[in-house]
């Protein structure tokens, strides 16, 4: 196998939370011994509820946060160390799309110079050629030219999700990390995006790392499929796999409790409902975080984190398959 | 229409305008809605298609810039729209009534559990609250029903809970405790606007049992606002499709899914769900929703729509009834009336929004 | 219009007409002036401000007498078609005092504003947006600084260079930045977690470019209007110390000094006292009048 676009081994991320004067110091544990690669025009989706910190695994591996423990590979290389100035060159290829199209646009900027201002500081083109690119920019995402002398607020929240992919794409990345891009959106939107950022895969052999809490979105988009609880990932491999047999309890509760828009069949399915809600990531359970909503639950699930295990062409984290 | 389903709430004809800085906004127009008791209605549309803002305008809770132009809203015989209210009294006497209606007789769920709770009171003081107003009663019956509420939605330990504050509650709690408040003076009739957006999908699934296992056991009516066709093909019994600030499409659950008609209810349907395993582009509606500031004088829809035709840019559809009270407004459906409709439209100068 | 045999010929898609967007786009600047425009109590407010500068900045040249020039023979004397305002005690002439007064005040309070918005902007900027150790020793420092009252800055000041224009003003700027600072340190704080900040750090922008080119550019809007109401702030400042008699002193004069002046003779010659005292009225009620329509025109839906 040739070598991954991204690789993570062990990645930790905790956050210090301003706790008691004198008590002990805690964290809240966003990101917990995560592992995965993704291969060159791949696409992991990473689902999970709010809290599990699928988003701040997107971003710890952008480096927008630094890393607590584990290595973060590029292209083969180890990014894990490198500074704001080391990673310059590094930026340029890895890039995000952010979740929401109001406030990830500089509101005092024009269209235009938004999606110039990142050929501008990679000094890349001169003055004419990149007018030229943020024209193909535009109507690659679906813009019309004229619009460059505009403002964000004159958009619609699905323009403005254009405007941003055309302002990542400027620099001809070969990594996104699309922190809930679809969220945002109405429903007729999310499929206009969801094509085009397909559409621009395909063109350009991207790798994509999609960050959702909506299962039904994430499907389409996504070859590999991570599920993420509690700062650990607990089931990850093929997209189909996953949605038609998923195996830990928590991807079984996830899938099940997708509300399907189909009246025939909603009656009839066999849904998993947990009880209870997501722990606090402060105080994780002991063991498996998942145990104290696990039906499974067994006397040695509270004791131990189980590992990821290769079962049946995925990998699983639970101690029912181990 | 049986013993069991009587008529409970008759919008007709709805319209509402906001005054902005750059415009009127039409928000609302032409707005049918029926509601039966022991029916579950779900309003669908995308943001700015009126759905919330048709049912805020059915509770006298429109921002102060919202107006009510017309139309009537009847619950019950009663009519609660303030458009045709002429001298002061008459609209004492209707803040009044409204006043008693609100929380009692209807109650609402707002879809940010976060924001709606005040986070300076404790949750008894904000449950009784309602309680003691509508129902008459002493704080200590008032906190009775309190705990028999927080029971029945699923919360335990409830004497303990009522004491804390609503940052001790988790966001599926807190809504929780909202449909307690809400349900607290067994309203015959409960609003619920987008009750499960802010909220994960393992715990949308509780929520949504919730509220169609409370409204059932009461034997009360429901309007869920939602934008996901998802929730409504599960808890509803009839779906209202709105898009542009007017009612597209409308009819039994059945009915919206099984026999669909108009594009836009198609368009939305093609691009959710349905997910092929091969990586084929999904098929969804082009464009972006309609600026009401500047509509065109014709469907709202036809901008984005895929059978556009030239009459739907020119002159508004009629409501074409199918069966079993599934109406759509389509000029697919009424081409044999096109001439009348033209000729009425015409007389009016053009579509009178 | 449509025939009725085209009725239900296919729409194409350039007829679709999609995606309206307005004719014109409005760049920021533009937008607020718009608004602006609209607020009568504003227009007022700049077109007092506007009448009052050009006097003060033109009158002085054309007026036939010079500010110092005095003359005892007809000193103290009422208004006449030769002396508007009349003149003071000296016999120099009252409205070109007033004119010069006018002058030296609005230049204190201008220049003293700028400073300090430079000041507070830049400082605040950083401390914000650095944060950490850096924020928490930039703060304390302007604790200290602004823990000391203003009028023992100027009196030392004074002492140092004298009671001229510029230790006044530089007595208003030690500390009249600290909360120009504090408000751009808020704004910088809650703006650099906001997801455009973060895109711009991915994109590969520097610290310095972020801070400074979608940092601050936000803060705009606040920072205009709290320096809108710092310049009556600076002028009231500096017509209380020279009412208290340690500002400017004569034959400089600024609309404070003037009134000093004329406090001696207030019982026999209220006029010389009304004068400049209607002048710091018009002043500040021009900029307060400004303050308030650009906060309306800065943020369309804080008031409605």
């Amino acid at each position: 196998m040739s070598e991954a676009t991204i690789r993570v081994e062990h990645l930790k991320k905790f956050f210090p939370v301003k706790g008691k004067l004198f008590g002990p110091k805690q964290y809240v544990q966003a990101v917990n011994d995560v592992s995965f690669s993704i291969q060159k025009g791949q696409t992991l989706g990473i689902v999970g509820e709010s809290g599990c910190g699928k988003s701040t695994l997107g971003r710890t591996i952008l480096k927008i946060y630094e890393p607590d423990s584990g290595k973060i590979f590029f292209e083969g290389t180890d990014i894990t160390a490198l500074n704001q100035a080391q990673m310059h060159p590094w930026r340029k290829k890895m890039q995000m799309i952010f979740q929401d199209p109001y406030a990830s646009l500089n509101p005092r900027f024009t269209v235009g110079e938004m999606i110039e201002e990142p050929m501008k500081i990679y000094q890349m083109y001169d003055k004419k050629e990149r007018a030229e690119r943020v024209q193909q920019l535009l109507a690659l995402v679906g813009l019309k030219p004229d619009h460059i002398r505009r403002y964000p607020y004159e958009f619609s929240g699905g323009q403005r999700q254009r405007i941003g992919i055309a302002r990542t794409l400027a620099l001809d990345p070969e990594f996104i990390v699309c922190d809930e891009p679809f969220s945002a959106l109405d429903v007729s939107i999310q499929a206009q995006i969801i094509n085009l950022l397909e559409k621009i895969q395909d063109e350009r052999q991207l790798t994509y790392i999609v960050v959702a809490h909506d299962l039904n979105a994430v499907r389409h988009i996504s070859h590999a499929i991570g599920v993420m609880y509690l700062g650990h990932l607990v089931e990850i491999g093929p997209a189909e796999k996953i949605y038609r047999e998923p195996l830990h309890p928590y991807t079984k509760a996830l899938i099940s409790s997708i509300p399907v828009a189909d009246p025939d069949t909603a009656g009839m399915m066999n849904r998993v409902i947990l009880e209870g809600e997501v722990p606090s990531p402060i105080h994780v359970p002991s063991g498996c975080p998942f145990s104290t909503r696990c039906k499974y639950c067994t006397e040695q699930c509270r004791e131990k984190m189980p590992v990821l295990k290769e079962v049946d062409d995925r990998k699983v984290a639970c101690t029912l398959y181990e | 229409m049986d013993a069991l389903h009587k008529e409970l709430l008759t919008i007709e004809n709805l319209k509402v305008d906001f005054e902005t800085g750059q415009g009127t906004v039409h928000a609302v127009r032409d707005v049918n809605i029926n509601l039966t008791t022991r029916e579950i209605l779900g309003i669908v549309g995308e943001s700015g298609s009126g759905k919330s803002v048709s049912m805020l305008s059915l509770m006298n809770l429109l921002a102060e810039n919202g107006r009510i132009i017309s139309g009537s809203i009847r619950f019950e015989g009663r009519e609660l729209s303030p458009a045709k209210l002429q001298t002061k009294a008459e609209k004492k006497a209707h803040e009044k009534m409204m006043m008693d209606i609100r929380g009692k007789e209807i109650g609402m769920v707002f879809q940010d559990p976060m924001t709606y709770l005040n986070p300076v009171l404790k949750i008894e003081t904000q449950m009784t609250e309602g309680i003691r107003k509508h129902l008459h009663c002493s704080k200590e019956e008032a906190r009775n029903r309190a705990v028999k509420l927080l029971k029945q939605v699923g919360i335990s330990n409830p004497e303990k809970r009522l004491k804390q504050y609503p940052y001790e509650f988790s966001g599926g709690m807190r809504q929780r405790i909202i449909i307690a408040t809400a349900l607290a003076c067994e309203p015959k009739l409960l609003i619920a606007d987008e009750p499960t957006t802010a909220l994960d999908v393992t715990v949308q699934a509780q929520i949504l049992k919730l509220i169609e296992s409370s409204v059932k056991e009461m034997g009360a009516s429901a309007i869920v606002i939602t934008h996901d066709l998802g929730v409504v093909a599960e808890l509803c019994d009839r779906i209202v499709i709105m898009y542009g600030g007017e009612i597209v499409e409308q009819g039994t659950v059945r009915e919206i899914f099984n026999n669909t008609r108009h594009p836009y209810t198609k368009g939305l349907l093609n691009s959710i769900g349905k997910v092929e395993a091969e990586r084929t582009p999904l098929r969804y509606i082009p464009g972006t929703p309609p600026n009401l500031l500047h509509l065109n004088s014709g469907c709202t829809f036809c901008s984005r729509c895929e059978n556009a035709m030239k009459i739907c840019k020119e002159y508004k559809p009629c409501s074409t009834e199918f069966s079993d009270g599934h109406s759509c407004k389509c000029w697919l459906y009424c081409k044999e009336k096109a001439a009348d409709i033209v000729a009425t439209q015409d007389a009016k100068g053009g579509c009178q929004i | 219009m449509l025939k009725p045999e085209e009725y239900f010929e296919p729409l194409n898609d350039s007829e679709k007409n999609d995606e309206y967007i307005p004719m014109e786009s409005k760049s920021f600047a533009k937008d607020v002036w718009e608004r602006f425009r609209h607020s009568k109590r504003a227009m007022v407010g700049l077109i007092l401000l506007t009448i009052i500068v050009l006097f003060a900045v033109i009158g002085p040249f054309i007026s036939p007498y010079p500010y110092d020039g005095m003359n005892t023979s007809i000193a103290n004397n009422g208004p006449s078609l030769s002396h508007w305002f009349g003149t003071d005690q000296m016999g120099r002439d009252e409205f070109t005092r007033v004119l010069y007064g006018t002058r030296i005040s609005l230049m204190i309070g201008f220049v003293a504003t700028f400073v300090n918005v430079l000041i507070g902007v830049i400082y605040g900027g950083v401390a914000g947006y650095v944060g950490g150790k850096v924020d928490m020793i930039l703060m304390r420092i302007m604790d200290v600084i602004y823990s000391i009252p203003a009028m023992i800055y100027i009196i030392l000041i004074m002492l140092i260079l004298g009671s001229n224009v510029y230790s006044v003003m530089i007595g208003i700027c030690v500390n009249g930045w600290v909360n120009m600072a504090r408000l751009v340190r808020g704004q910088i704080i809650s703006l650099k977690e906001r997801e455009f900040a973060i895109a711009a750090y991915v994109l590969g922008a520097s610290r310095k470019r972020i801070l400074f080119k979608h940092l601050l550019v936000n803060t705009l809007g606040p920072v205009i209007v709290t320096a809108t109401l710092m310049v009556p702030q600076a002028i009231f400042n500096e017509a209380f110390l020279s009412f208290i008699g340690i500002g400017i002193s004569a034959p400089q004069a600024s609309l404070g000094t003037l009134a000093q002046d004329a406090k001696m003779r207030l019982a026999m010659y209220p006029m010389q006292m009304v004068y400049p005292v209607a002048v710091i009225c018009l002043v500040i009620f021009s900029l307060n009048f400004i303050g308030e329509g650009l906060e309306d025109a800065l943020n369309p839906k804080g008031r409605k």
